[in-house]
């Protein structure tokens, strides 16, 4: 099972995510993309290793090349933002040597959902402030968008969660909840 | 009139292409001629904003172009989820684009909302 999760900023979609990887069974990782840059960051990320790691997940730190992590049995990618980010931005990113960021994401989803039974995918709706965003950022949000249109393809169910809610707007038979 | 929204860069104009079979979609800054004749419109958000900065009434210039042609596909970005802006013309915007969303949605036969390129016929 594929399913692919978006959904506004602090809305729940972390938690969701979290349940429907639980309710899948077997073994579970935790694929974390943002990178630890300062105390707050750091104390934030272990509190939520912590309540994972009762709910029985390994955590893996991966900022980029998805499409080459050994992974099996049941996994979280969150998020597809930051992921992005990270192949555009960084210095081992694909964008520095040349190579498209969206297409290496997408390499890295297809990857995942050879190599594992189940995978849910987390990503952002950050596409509906309304602001005209520099040209380097629009590039960024076209990417983003483009990443996530392909990764609902690929999905077996998509899921909005709006205020903790999960709408389910693409679903193949199946009930993650 | 079909209304099709959702935020930008959610794979609104391809669905538009694939799903509905649209083989030409009419930007929004096209002369009035070929939006009276246009089997879809896109960036609408941008023509309320077009007309709200040349001094027109939204709603008006909106109800005339649907008068014109009833049976255009509407497409246009979601722009209300942010913080409201403190400039008086892009808080306006907001208003103006959040208002004739409600006005199309109202008078269209079919609303679809995009969410990564998926299409959720909301009535």
């Amino acid at each position: 099972m594929f399913v692919l999760v978006t959904g506004g900023s602090a809305s729940g979609k972390s938690a969701f995510a979290e349940n429907a990887a639980v309710s899948f069974g077997g073994e579970r990782t935790y694929i974390a993309t943002m990178k630890i840059t300062d105390g707050e960051s750091k104390r934030r990320a272990e509190r939520h290793r912590a309540i994972r790691a009762d709910k029985g997940f390994t955590s893996v730190e991966r900022y980029t090349d998805v499409k080459n992590l050994g992974v099996r049995g049941t996994v979280i990618l969150e998020c597809l933002s930051n992921l992005l980010a990270n192949e555009m931005f960084s210095s081992e990113g694909a964008s520095a040597r040349g190579a498209d960021a969206a297409d290496e994401v997408t390499a890295g989803l297809k990857s995942l959902k050879e190599r594992c039974d189940n995978a849910v995918i987390v990503t952002n709706e950050i596409f509906s402030d309304g602001i005209e965003y520099e040209e380097e950022t629009k590039r960024y949000m076209r990417a983003l968008g483009r990443v996530n249109v392909r990764a609902a393809e690929m999905a077996d169910a998509v899921y909005e969660v709006v205020c903790g809610v999960p709408l389910r707007i693409k679903e193949v038979n199946y009930a993650c909840i | 009139m079909i209304f099709v929204f959702g935020g930008a860069y959610n794979g609104k104009g391809e669905y538009v292409k694939s799903k509905l079979g649209v083989e030409k979609i009419t930007p929004y800054n096209a002369p009035y001629e070929e939006l009276k004749k246009a089997r879809a419109v896109r960036d609408f958000h941008l023509y309320a904003r077009d007309k709200l900065a040349n001094g027109l009434d939204v709603l008006e210039e909106t109800e005339r172009l649907i008068g014109d042609n009833p049976d255009v596909i509407i497409i246009s970005d979601e722009v209300g989820c942010g913080v409201v802006p403190v400039g008086a013309f892009e808080r306006g915007y907001r208003e103006a684009v959040g208002r004739v969303h409600c006005y199309l949605a109202e008078k269209a036969e079919r609303v679809i909302r995009i969410v990564c390129g998926i299409e959720n016929v909301i009535k």
